[in-house]
């Protein structure tokens, strides 16, 4: 039961809350100021949904596929206003605002899972999530910006480029030193031989092999650019397709 | 040494390093799952004893080479962070120059952290009745008193605790609560609840390891955290 609702009713709550922001996301490639409050309506909407969902379960909702995609999407959003708001890029909606809402729509193929392992009760997993989607978050608007560099070009984009992903680096690195703490404390040790902890390296490798390529003569520009892209379509496969894709059994869980 | 030099400090070198080390982590992510009974075991000991036992370098060439590849990356950021401190630092934009620096040696702690973790240490997990006493180390005993199991109304297990006996020697005994995420230390040997059966028999399964790789990655782990804030904050922050 959840503010008087029975499951049928928190499951139309739930469709309605993810939905809603996702319409005004959409609305939000309207042109002008009508357009850019929509897209606020649609983040405010959003903030809601996520709030709601973290009181019916009664904690940081960070634990399962339907709430972390929306939360990926949410860290997109804000991504996406900080760029729109502080540096001026007006017409990046045309690539940002229908991925947040893919991400939104995603989210609502993963039935809710109101259940908690003992072994994620730590503040530790809550950073290693919460840091985790914001890199995500960082990584998708950055990527975007690479697209819009690579057709209109601009080095202004391709600088851009270059902040969204050192920022979405650096959190990465923050998830992957708090997930290790996390994983040490549940389980006495700090990487395992898995597809899974392999691929979440390459992502990390392969950022860092990006933020290197821009300084490298030939590589500078459209071709680093390009390997930026690349990164988020690595990150998007790491969460989505290893454990799908590619199979990750644990050698001893 | 000149040569070897400009060669490690290259940025190119560090490019092909990484590039490396993606392909490898590629291929490593196909063999693995592919081939899990070869690799079922190479969780439970040091990495290092499992790469000399499993005698196959046909499965893991790619390990080999990984490990190369890092101990090589690892050289190449000594070389740039020592000569960024010879050269580039000055007191203009100190937090700029020197957080990279940070994140480098954050890197190189974390290596060694995960150099130490597949050499030395062990790690065991032992399966213990309500009531019985079992070595664990080479002078330490175990012995489980209770165990508390808490349900939700679907019958699902929310949370467990053991209450266990660790002695030394025969001498003192401490008497503690083990929980998820919550493990236990005596000394350098931690305890960590992996499971627990309430049927036939009430028992624990606790992993008994000892890391000494794990303070250094955590070291690591916290300068890299900190040399990447301090560069966010110097670069885009100010």
């Amino acid at each position: 039961m959840f503010c008087g609702l029975g499951d049928e009713g928190r499951s139309l709550l739930t469709i309605f809350l993810i939905l809603i922001p996702t319409a005004f996301y959409i609305m939000g490639l309207m042109e002008g100021k009508k357009g850019y409050y929509l897209f606020l309506f649609a983040i405010l909407f959003h903030a809601l949904s996520i709030v709601l969902r973290g009181i019916e379960i009664g904690r940081v909702p960070l634990t399962e596929k339907h709430d972390n995609i929306s939360f990926m999407a949410f860290a997109m959003a804000l991504t996406y206003w900080y760029f729109y708001s502080r540096k001026g890029m007006k017409n990046l909606g045309i690539t940002a605002l229908p991925l947040i809402a893919i991400f939104m729509f995603v989210s609502t193929v993963y039935a809710p899972i109101n259940t908690i392992s003992p072994f994620l009760k730590t503040p530790w997993f809550y950073l290693h999530m919460f840091f985790y989607f914001v890199s995500y978050g960082f990584f998708g608007i950055s990527a975007c910006i690479g697209l819009h560099y690579l057709f209109n070009g601009g080095s202004e984009y391709e600088s851009l480029q270059y902040k969204g992903a050192i920022h979405g680096w650096i959190m990465l690195s923050i998830a992957l030193v708090a997930g290790s703490i996390w994983f040490f404390v549940a389980h006495g040790t700090y990487w395992l031989w898995t597809s899974k902890e392999l691929w979440v390296a390459l992502t990390w490798f392969f950022f860092g092999l990006y933020l290197h390529a821009r300084f490298i003569n030939g590589l500078k520009g459209r071709p680093a650019a390009v390997l930026g892209c690349l990164g988020f379509v690595i990150a998007l496969f790491t969460y989505f397709g290893v454990g799908t894709v590619i199979p990750s059994p644990p050698t001893q869980f | 040494m000149k040569a070897i030099a400009r060669f490690f400090i290259s940025l190119k070198t560090a490019f092909g390093f990484f590039f490396a080390f993606v392909v490898l982590a590629f291929i490593g992510s196909i063999l693995l799952p592919k081939n899990l009974a070869f690799f079922s075991g190479i969780d439970d000991i040091p990495l290092f004893r499992w790469l000399s036992d499993s005698n196959n370098l046909k499965l893991t060439w790619w390990i080999y080479t990984i490990i190369l590849m890092l101990a090589l990356l690892a050289i190449s950021t000594i070389f740039c962070t020592v000569e960024a401190f010879l050269k580039r630092l000055s007191k203009k934009n100190l937090i700029l120059k020197l957080s990279p620096q940070i994140m480098h040696m954050g890197v190189l702690f974390i290596m060694l952290g995960h150099l130490l973790t597949a050499s030395i240490g062990f790690k065991m997990d032992v399966l213990i009745k309500k009531g019985e006493k079992k070595t664990v180390a080479e002078r330490a005993t175990l012995y489980l008193k209770d165990i508390k199991v808490q349900k939700d109304e679907n019958g699902y297990d929310t949370d467990w605790e053991a209450k266990l006996l660790w002695s030394e020697d025969n001498e003192k005994t401490n008497e503690r609560i083990l929980r998820p995420v919550h493990p236990l230390y005596f000394g350098q040997i931690g305890l960590y609840f992996k499971s627990v059966t309430i049927e036939p028999d009430e028992s624990a399964l606790i992993r008994v390891c000892k890391d000494p790789g794990a303070l250094w990655a955590l070291i690591g782990g916290v300068l890299l955290s900190v040399g990447g804030l301090g560069f966010i904050y110097a670069r885009f922050g100010a």
